[in-house]
């Protein structure tokens, strides 16, 4: 095997970059990952979001801090200044002509404090021209495209009908459901918050777009959402239908695109920190090692008013070694994260490390600065690092409960189907094994994993100690104690058992709820 | 267990497998928007902009369904297109921009699906490249930055860059953490006539002050107003240090023109000789134009609190650095809300309409002598205090006029304040930040 690798190597330098380049960008990657991140970055989106209801006029309302005047102004008029492409001479940006370019660099250098000769300013017409006519128009961008609803809908009652429905749009986007069109509306309404209220932000907003941006790019929907629920039940719904055994139905298949997405996630996270780090080798008390003291003692961004980090404060500035070592460590260590992780996440042995550093870096900076929502936002960017294997064992932690539940149904019997699709949908561990009490006949021909493109549950067959051919009128579990539940109880032991159902299996704890849902079901046929 | 995954995956089908009847419908609405739109008033331009929206959402999820398919695509950058014509009859320019960008990236998307597979994955490499060209374009167009960086960003990324948000240089807290900025606004509202508690009439001037952000002793965030409410949401008050932070600037020294004002008001506020920078913080020209903005805002939105019905008259307002504590004073047992420690810099005195008022208009009446000596250039109509440094200080004897750099651990000090209460006018009474 080694062999035929040698031998296949290309050895032209061009080629194997561009091998590389493919390898790196396109090869298919599991979603589940990205749908991981989805779901952290949307509550987080969510959060940001319905922050903005308490100030929503005085952010982007008519009468706002930017109003709509200046927002106005900003974005039509706003001189962007052009820098000479071939030329020396950084001056060339006031209005010509007005007098020889002596007296307008005369002029220009007036405007910076200094005072030269009166016969280099010229008179004072031509000293106020320079002066206050500005940019010179040919010199200049004026204003910049951008998009916001809030530069039009300025109406109170309309905002917030707008508002509240973005609001529901990220919900959906945060849960999965029609992720593909709700990811672009949600990316394209934090584009409008974003670009109305221009003073307002922070590096939160810059880390949220960036990522909305990716998730929206990749399939973050396919995996962990309401779209991947509707598509299993779907996919089992459609193989009872057609009379086939309830298929097993694994994680999502590997997508290009889903790959593409994290990349540029990691990418672009890697040059944060990048540049990060080193625009900071700039500062003299980077160097120095005291920089972090000016973030811990910045009484409007730290927590000083809480007594144990004053204390701690306190108590550090009492004894200078102590001071020194731990704000030396301090910076240490920030640069360790910002210019170490970009080169050493790429070793498989210190990946683990780099993130546990980087989400520690991001702890103290929400704790320090009070900066939660860019720090979380920060951790959402670092998990795209997380190994895809690391993910799943995560999960199959958090949501695999206890195996050895047998569901028995009729294939014939719709409700019973479209129950028990449903049940397939939620039990993404495998926790229950389905009997068809009248199995059908396998279709002719072609395997199940072909057909259906659905592996088939080889346990499907087995029997809860009922005959074959019993016709089941109603859904009907055993328990691994051999215990047999049909109707609520049935209901309740699903989903008390599947726990991705657990928010719906608080209810079966209140007072009141297991009548009802007996009512329920058995208006609904099911019971 | 991965072929059996791969397998269980590539035949998994979702609900919808037809885009045509999205497609049709989306058709239909922002068809009949784009004929309806140039024949209506605004309630009827509102319903075309809702039937183009929901045209637009019905086209998208058409490609959802059918991403691979050119017809769908170019059809769906034809919605978009008519959309962007309703947008523009509505007049509103930015859902235009928009609107003609996803037109482009479908129709451009209808092209690069009929390509084979290594010609799409070499234009998402080209997209990739330019992409991340742009976002290096603006994280090194910083001074100092190199000049293939600011052309870059000057002639080619701009717009890109702009429209997407993505013109974040990454600097953070380099080349060093700052302190925070504040602005304080002192509303000045229309005077009253008034009998006191004597019995006597008299004039009442009435004035409040307006902080952003706040924190109160105890270190609690608070809005505005009487009853000090803490900002809830947290994200909400870090918003606000975004706002004061945009007016806080680099700017150049002080010229001539506001050294010489300067200079005239050295009797009444003397500079702080302690400090040896210049002590001055003229705002760029684009913090002018958000304070200008800002001082609209907070003279609509802060009515006198007593009488609500009392127009304001003008704002006094004041960038506030808040320096941060060293070490050594912190272990001597200094406050971080000494008043010592904030630096007011006077912003100018402003007219309701954000204008500054004329006596701080001196910008365009210069008095230019050619004939007189270097330097000789004059201006009027300036106030002298604008945009330099108001001291508040702590010294041994408050009356001296030798300025003496006094710890504030110094239990002996006294605070000085009198320049601030004559600049602000405080000084005539009334509430005291």
């Amino acid at each position: 095997m080694r062999e035929v690798e040698v031998l296949e190597e290309p050895r032209h330098p061009l080629v194997r970059l561009a091998q590389a380049w493919n390898a790196f960008w396109f090869t298919p990657a599991d979603p589940t990952l990205l749908g991981l991140i989805r779901i952290c970055v949307g509550l987080v989106t969510l959060y940001v979001h319905a922050a903005y209801t308490v100030d929503l006029y005085e952010f982007f309302g008519t009468d706002a801090w930017v109003d709509a005047q200046a927002v106005t102004e900003f974005r039509h008029e706003l001189p962007w200044l052009k820098r000479p492409f071939n030329s020396w001479d950084e001056h060339l940006y006031y209005e010509q002509p007005k007098g020889t370019a002596e007296q307008v660099r005369a002029a220009a250098a007036y405007m910076h404090g200094f005072v030269p000769p009166p016969d280099q300013l010229g008179s004072h017409e031509l000293l106020k021209d320079n002066i206050l006519y500005g940019p010179n128009p040919d010199q200049v961008f004026q204003g910049y495209d951008a998009w916001s609803i809030w530069y039009h809908v300025t109406d109170p009652t309309w905002m917030m009908a707008i508002h509240v429905f973005i609001l529901l749009i990220i919900f959906m986007f945060t849960i999965g459901f029609c992720t593909r069109i709700t990811s672009v509306l949600t990316w394209l309404a934090a584009l409008s918050y974003i670009q109305r209220g221009v003073v307002t932000l922070f590096g939160q907003d810059t880390m949220m777009n960036i990522l909305l941006l990716y998730l929206m790019i990749g399939p973050s929907g396919a995996a962990l959402s309401v779209d991947r629920l509707i598509k299993r039940y779907w996919t089992a719904w459609r193989a009872l239908r057609a009379h086939r055994p309830v298929p097993v139905i694994g994680r999502p298949a590997p997508m290009v695109s889903a790959n593409l997405a994290l990349r540029l996630i990691q990418v672009n996270l890697l040059w944060i920190y990048f540049m990060a780090g080193m625009s900071k080798l700039q500062g003299n008390l980077w160097w120095m090692g005291s920089a972090t003291w000016l973030t811990w003692m910045n009484w409007e961004f730290s927590p000083l008013g809480f007594w144990p980090f004053r204390a701690a404060i306190t108590f550090l500035a009492q004894y200078r070694p102590l001071w020194e070592a731990v704000l030396t460590g301090s910076v240490v260590f920030t640069f360790f994260v910002e210019l170490g992780f970009p080169f050493l996440v790429w070793w498989p042995r210190m990946r683990g490390v780099m993130m546990t550093a980087a989400f520690i870096m991001h702890l103290g900076i929400g704790c320090s600065m009070g900066l939660w929502t860019f720090s979380l936002m920060m951790m959402c960017m670092v998990l795209a690092f997380l190994p895809q294997e690391t993910v799943h064992r995560l999960l199959a932690l958090l949501f695999a409960g206890p195996e050895g539940l047998q569901l028995r149904f009729h294939a014939k019997d719709r409700a019973q189907v479209r129950w028990v699709s449903v049940i397939c949908a939620f039990d993404v561990w495998h926790q229950i094994t389905y009997h068809e009490a009248s199995p059908p006949r396998a279709p002719r021909g072609t395997p199940l994993t072909a057909a259906g493109s659905t592996a088939v549950q080889s346990a499907t067959l087995a029997r809860a100690g009922r005959a074959d051919t019993a016709v089941v009128e109603h859904l009907e579990l055993t328990t691994d104690s051999g215990e047999h539940l049909t109707g609520y109880p049935l209901l309740e032991r699903v989903v008390r058992s599947l726990r991705l159902l657990w928010p719906l299996a608080l209810w079966t704890f209140v007072p009141g709820v297991p009548p009802l849902g007996r009512v329920w079901l058995r208006s609904a046929g099911a019971d | 267990m991965a072929s059996e995954e791969l397998l269980s995956a590539v035949g998994e089908e979702g609900p919808f497998t037809n885009p045509w009847p999205a497609l049709v419908t989306s058709l239909a609405c922002t068809g009949l928007a784009f004929l309806l739109s140039s024949s209506l008033n605004d309630t009827g331009l509102v319903v075309c902009g809702l039937l183009a929206f929901v045209g637009v959402l019905a086209a998208s999820a058409a490609v959802w369904i059918q991403p691979r398919s050119w017809a769908v695509l170019l059809l769906a950058a034809l919605v978009a297109f008519m959309a962007s014509m309703v947008a523009q009859e509505a007049e509103w320019d930015s859902a235009v921009t928009l609107l003609r960008i996803l037109t482009t990236v479908a129709g451009v998307s209808a092209l690069v699906v009929v390509l084979p597979q290594a010609g799409r994955r070499a234009v998402v490499s080209l997209v990739i490249l330019w992409h991340f060209g742009g976002i290096l374009s603006a994280t090194t167009n910083i001074a100092p930055g190199p000049w293939v960086s600011s052309q870059l960003w000057t002639y080619v990324y701009r717009p890109y860059l702009q429209f997407m948000y993505m013109n974040n240089a990454y600097h953070y807290y380099s080349p060093n953490p700052g302190p925070a900025s504040m602005l304080w606004f002192r509303i000045e509202y229309e005077t009253t006539q008034e009998v006191d508690k004597h019995g006597e009439k008299r004039t009442f001037k009435h004035r409040r002050w307006v902080k952003i952000p706040e924190v109160d002793e105890n270190g609690v965030r608070v809005r505005p107003g009487r009853d000090h409410k803490p900002y809830w949401p947290a994200v909400e008050y870090t918003r606000r240090l975004s706002i004061s932070e945009s007016i806080n600037q680099a700017t150049t020294g002080p010229g001539p023109l506001a050294q010489r004002r300067r200079n005239e008001y050295l009797r009444e506020i003397p500079p702080y000789t302690p400090r040896s920078d210049p002590q001055y913080h003229e705002p760029p020209t684009l913090a002018k134009h958000w304070l200008a903005s800002y001082v609209r805002h907070v003279c609509k939105s802060f009515p006198f609190e007593d009488r609500p019905e009392l127009k304001v008259t003008g704002v006094k307002v004041y960038l506030v650095i808040h320096r941060i504590l060293e070490p050594w004073e912190v272990a001597g047992g200094a406050e971080p809300t000494d008043l010592a420690t904030y630096e007011p810099y006077y912003m100018g005195n402003y007219n309701p309409d954000g204008t500054l008022k004329p006596a701080n208009e001196g910008g365009l009446t210069l008095k230019y002598d050619p004939n007189g000596l270097p330097g000789t250039v004059q201006e009027v109509d300036r106030d002298p205090m604008l945009y330099w440094y108001i001291p508040i200080y702590r010294q041994l004897n408050p009356d001296s006029d030798e300025h003496n750099a006094v710890a504030l651990t110094d239990h002996n000090s006294t605070l000085v304040r009198k320049y601030w209460d004559l600049q602000t006018g405080d000084a005539e009474g009334g509430e005291q930040p």
